[in-house]
């Protein structure tokens, strides 16, 4: 999967949550300007892990700012798994 | 065995928060924010214009206003390379916290409910960190043997809180802390601080979070509650979040409760052997304890 393949899957399941437009999602999008809370953030984390049989250290969740950071996070644990 | 000294009664409440407890875990074991839900308290939010208090936190850290919490209870305490024990330390979020901020040494985390001990065995690093179930009224650890005693929101559990304070007084070390917050009846703030001291335990910090704490939960509560049930969380569940409208939110906002914290400092002085709370308090405070067993039964998952 490509980053962006990765970014549109992430942007998707977590537009779902937020209940907004996925196009309204970016990569500068910042958490706090969508209004997504830790919980939201643990959700989609939940939505990843099982579809990529990952498991997230949850010290990498609680610095990120953007959602683009997050995709690089996800994208990493996703190569280090493989 | 031994017979118990706490009588009938008091065993009942001991066990009421047992499973009280213990169903709690279940509940949040359930959901998909298990691994993450690592305190049970009211938190702590700063008021509009009220800098950050304590260690950094980063942005997304899930249980923030516990966290926060947290810090206001430890205030300026140095806790460098200290043995602290958490008595009543639920899924030992504070213990993580302390670990990974103040650089105490060893801690150890009591509490009635064997759900939250095996959570916290399968979750913290055994070298540093030592799990027992224990009743908060027997202190199972040497008499001098600790650094620092941490209690959140878990005292107004207790039937006997009294001998709680006197196993606290017990098992520290001249110059320990005794690091302590909870919700409490307003009348006995005056009074914890006048028992405190005659138990050898001088009060150096403390401080009336009230209007934080009851912040946290008008911003957090409601989410809680659907976090907690994922969706449908069981009847009851108003009462552990503190929903608006809840009796333990009447309590905390209606000017009967006072959640305070106090930071005390183990003294050189003996304890005096004498009963310090009036028969009258002492079954204040057990019928409210036993109102609490009540509030907090959990029903069926809700709609
Ligand atoms: C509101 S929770 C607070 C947990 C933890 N201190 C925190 O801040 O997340 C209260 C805790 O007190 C525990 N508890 C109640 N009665 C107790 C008793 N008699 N002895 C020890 N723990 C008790 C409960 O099992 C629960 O974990």
């Amino acid at each position: 999967m490509t980053r962006d393949e990765l970014f549109t899957w992430i942007s998707e399941r977590f537009a779902e949550i937020l209940e907004v437009d996925p196009s309204t999602i970016t990569n500068e999008s910042d958490f706090a300007e969508l209004d997504a809370d830790s919980i939201d953030i643990i959700e989609v984390v939940n939505h990843v892990e099982r579809e990529f049989n990952l498991q997230i250290e949850e010290q990498l969740l609680y610095d990120i700012a953007t959602f683009g950071d997050f995709v690089d996070v996800v994208e990493r644990e996703i190569a280090k798994a493989s | 065995m031994t017979p118990s000294p706490l009588s009938h009664d008091e065993q009942a409440i001991g066990q009421g928060y047992r499973e009280n407890f213990d169903r709690f875990n279940e509940v949040l074991h359930a959901t998909k924010y298990d691994r993450f839900l690592r305190f049970f308290n009211f938190g702590y939010a700063p008021l509009e214009g009220e800098e950050h208090y304590g260690p950094p936190l980063g942005r997304n850290y899930p249980n923030r206003d516990s966290a926060l919490l947290l810090f206001q209870v430890v205030g300026e305490a140095d806790l460098t390379g200290a043995t602290v024990l958490e008595v009543g330390c639920g899924r030992g979020g504070n213990l993580g916290l302390l670990m990974e901020h103040y650089d105490v040494g060893r801690v150890f985390g009591t509490d009635i409910a064997f759900n939250s001990m095996a959570y916290c065995t399968d979750r913290y690093p055994a070298e540093r960190a030592r799990f027992f179930q224990a009743d908060a009224q027997f202190v199972p650890v040497r008499t001098g043997s600790v650094d620092a005693v941490l209690n959140v929101e878990s005292s107004g559990c207790y039937p006997d809180v009294e001998r709680f304070f006197r196993d606290v007084s017990r098992v520290l070390r001249p110059g320990g802390w005794f690091l302590y917050a909870d919700l409490m009846a307003r009348t006995f703030v005056d009074r914890y601080r006048e028992v405190f001291t005659a138990l050898g335990l001088d009060v150096v910090g403390e401080k009336d979070v009230t209007p934080n704490v009851a912040e946290s939960r008008r911003l957090r509560a409601e989410r809680q509650r659907l976090a907690f049930g994922d969706g449908k969380a069981p009847e009851g569940m108003e009462e552990w979040v503190g929903a608006d409208g809840s009796t333990l939110n009447d309590v905390l906002t209606g000017g009967k409760g006072a959640y305070h914290v106090f930071r005390c400092r183990r003294s050189d002085r003996e304890a005096d052997p004498a009963q310090q709370f009036t028969d009258e308090e002492r079954g204040e405070m057990t019928l409210s304890a036993a109102e609490g067993v009540e509030l907090l039964r959990l029903g069926a998952p809700g709609a």
